[in-house]
C-alpha cells in the first residue's frame, strides 16, 4: 500500500465514522408503532404521527401522535400564540405529511415549548412542547367541515435536563386547558385518530403514553 | 327476556343514539376516518407479562436503594411498561407517585440519559427501570417536584444561593414578599459544584430559580417563571 493510498484511509475512515454516527444517532431518535395510519376528512388526508427523519412517513420513523386539531378559523403562528410562541433553533424540527386534497406534501416544525411548566399528572416540573403542522403557505389545511385547521402532537420533556420527552396524552390534557382558559372552546378527546399507545418505553427515552382520542380547539377568532 | 325488558333496552338504545347524534350534530365536527396503511413493516410492540411485572416490583421492593426510597412514604404506581428497542422488549419501567413529596438523597443514575448524578431533591414522581435479564435495577430518575415549606437541609452555600436567588429581577417583578424554597440540588460533570433550584412563590405565580454553587451566578436557562394550566 502506498503513503497516498493510506492518506485517503486515515481520511475517509474518520469520515465514515462520523457519517455513520449521524446516521445511528438519527435512526436511534426514530420510534416505532402499530398504529401508524392515513386519516381521512372529506377530501383531506393527513397520517396520525409526526416522523422524525424527513420524506419518510414510515412506522419505524415516527415521533409523536397526533393528538389535537386547532379547527375554524386557526393558522399555524395563531396557535403557537395562544401558548408558548415560535420555538427557536433549541427545538428540533420534525415533519407531517399533509394532503389538503391537491397532493400530498410535507411541513417541519420547530413548535411551541414553555419554560419550566408545572404537570399536575404529574406532579413534577416538565417542559411543555407542541408541534403545529399545515402546508405553507397557506400556513393552514382547510375542508368545509373543519374550516381552516391545523394538526399537532404533543409531549412532556424532563425538567431540567431533558433526559426523557413523552406523556404525549398528558401533554395534550394540559394544552387543552391552556387552550380552555384562553378563552376557546374545546372538545376533550373528541375524535379516534386511531394512535393509542401504551406505556412503555422505547429506545431509552422515548416515552409512550396516548389514549387514541384527539383533542379539537376551536380558533374562532 | 320478557316484552319490558326488550322495550327497556331498545328504549334506552334509542335515547342513546338520540343523544350521540344530538351531540355530533352540535358539534358539526366530523371525525376521521382511518384508511388502511400498506406498510407490512407495522412492528409488533411488545407488552409486559404478569409474570415480568411481578418479578419487576420484587426486584424494586428488595433493592437496597429502592427499596430505602420507596420505604418511607406512601406510594402508588401511576404507570408500568415494556423497554424497547423497536419490537425488542429488554426491561420494565415503572412510574411511581408519592402521595406527599419525599426528600430524598443519593447518586442516582438515569435509565435514560445513562448519566450518574448526586441529587438531593423533593420527588412526588420516579421512574424506576429494571433490567429484566440481569433481574436488577436499570436506573433511578426522580422527577423534582414543588417543594413544601420548610429547609429539609442546613447549608451556608444553600443560604447563599438563596439569597442570589430571591434577588433576581424575575423574581422582583414577580410579586410582593417572595418566598423561596429549596427544590433540588444536583452534583453533575457540568454542575462539579452542584446547582441549586428554588421555587419561589409570591401572591402571583411562581418562578424557579436556578444558582451554580461555584459561582452563584443565575443559570438563566433554568430560570423563569414556572406555567401552569
Amino acid at each position: 500500500m502506498n503513503h497516498s493510498h493510506r492518506k485517503e484511509i486515515i481520511v475517509a475512515v474518520p469520515i465514515t465514522v462520523l457519517l455513520l454516527t449521524i446516521g445511528l444517532v438519527a435512526f436511534a431518535n426514530a420510534a416505532s408503532t402499530s398504529q401508524l395510519t392515513i386519516l381521512s376528512v372529506l377530501e383531506d388526508l393527513f397520517y396520525n404521527y409526526d416522523f422524525i427523519n424527513p420524506n419518510n412517513p414510515s412506522s419505524t420513523n415516527v415521533d409523536w401522535p397526533v393528538t389535537m386539531i386547532h379547527y375554524d378559523k386557526a393558522d399555524v403562528t395563531k396557535v403557537k400564540n395562544i401558548y408558548y410562541g415560535l420555538c427557536p433553533v433549541t427545538c428540533n424540527a420534525f415533519n407531517a405529511d399533509l394532503n389538503d386534497g391537491s397532493g400530498w406534501i410535507e411541513d417541519n416544525d420547530r413548535g411551541t415549548k414553555s419554560g419550566a411548566f408545572w404537570s399536575n399528572s404529574l406532579s413534577s416540573y416538565v417542559y411543555i412542547h407542541m408541534r403545529v403542522y399545515a402546508p405553507n403557505p397557506p400556513d393552514y389545511m382547510h375542508n368545509s367541515n373543519w374550516g381552516n385547521y391545523v394538526v399537532s402532537t404533543t409531549h412532556y420533556d424532563q425538567y431540567p435536563s431533558e433526559s426523557w420527552s413523552g406523556y404525549s396524552q398528558y401533554a395534550e390534557d394540559d394544552f387543552a386547558t391552556i387552550a380552555s382558559n384562553s378563552g376557546h372552546a374545546i372538545l376533550r378527546n373528541w375524535a379516534n385518530f386511531y394512535n393509542a399507545e401504551p406505556y412503555r418505553v422505547e429506545g431509552g427515552n422515548h416515552i409512550w403514553l396516548n389514549d387514541g382520542y384527539a383533542t379539537f380547539v376551536d380558533i374562532a377568532l | 327476556m320478557n316484552k319490558t325488558v326488550i322495550a327497556t333496552v331498545l328504549g334506552l338504545a334509542v335515547v342513546a343514539s338520540v343523544m350521540i347524534t344530538g351531540a355530533v350534530a352540535q358539534t358539526g365536527i366530523m371525525a376521521p376516518k382511518p384508511i388502511k396503511f400498506v406498510d407490512s413493516g407495522n412492528p409488533v410492540i411488545p407488552v409486559l407479562t404478569d409474570e415480568e411485572k411481578s418479578r419487576t416490583m420484587n426486584i424494586i421492593n428488595t433493592d437496597a436503594q429502592t427499596s430505602a426510597i420507596i420505604g418511607h412514604g406512601n406510594w402508588t404506581i401511576l404507570q408500568m411498561g415494556p423497554m424497547t428497542n423497536g419490537s425488542t422488549k429488554y426491561g420494565s419501567m415503572v412510574l411511581i407517585k408519592f402521595a406527599q413529596p419525599e426528600w430524598i438523597e443519593g447518586t442516582f443514575r438515569s435509565p435514560f440519559s445513562g448519566e450518574s448524578s448526586n441529587a438531593k431533591l423533593w420527588v412526588s414522581a420516579m421512574h424506576i427501570a429494571v433490567d429484566l435479564k440481569t433481574n436488577k435495577i436499570m436506573g433511578i430518575e426522580p422527577e423534582m417536584t414543588r417543594p413544601p415549606t420548610g429547609a429539609p437541609i442546613v447549608d451556608k452555600k444553600i443560604d447563599e444561593a438563596e439569597r442570589v436567588a430571591i434577588n433576581q429581577p424575575i423574581v422582583k417583578a414577580l410579586g410582593e414578599n417572595p418566598k423561596a424554597n429549596l427544590a433540588a440540588v444536583y452534583v453533575k460533570p457540568d454542575y462539579p459544584s452542584g446547582i441549586a433550584f428554588f421555587s419561589i412563590s409570591t401572591t402571583s405565580g411562581e418562578d424557579l430559580v436556578a444558582v451554580d454553587l461555584s459561582n452563584m451566578i443565575v443559570v438563566e436557562k433554568y430560570t423563569g417563571k414556572v406555567g401552569n394550566r
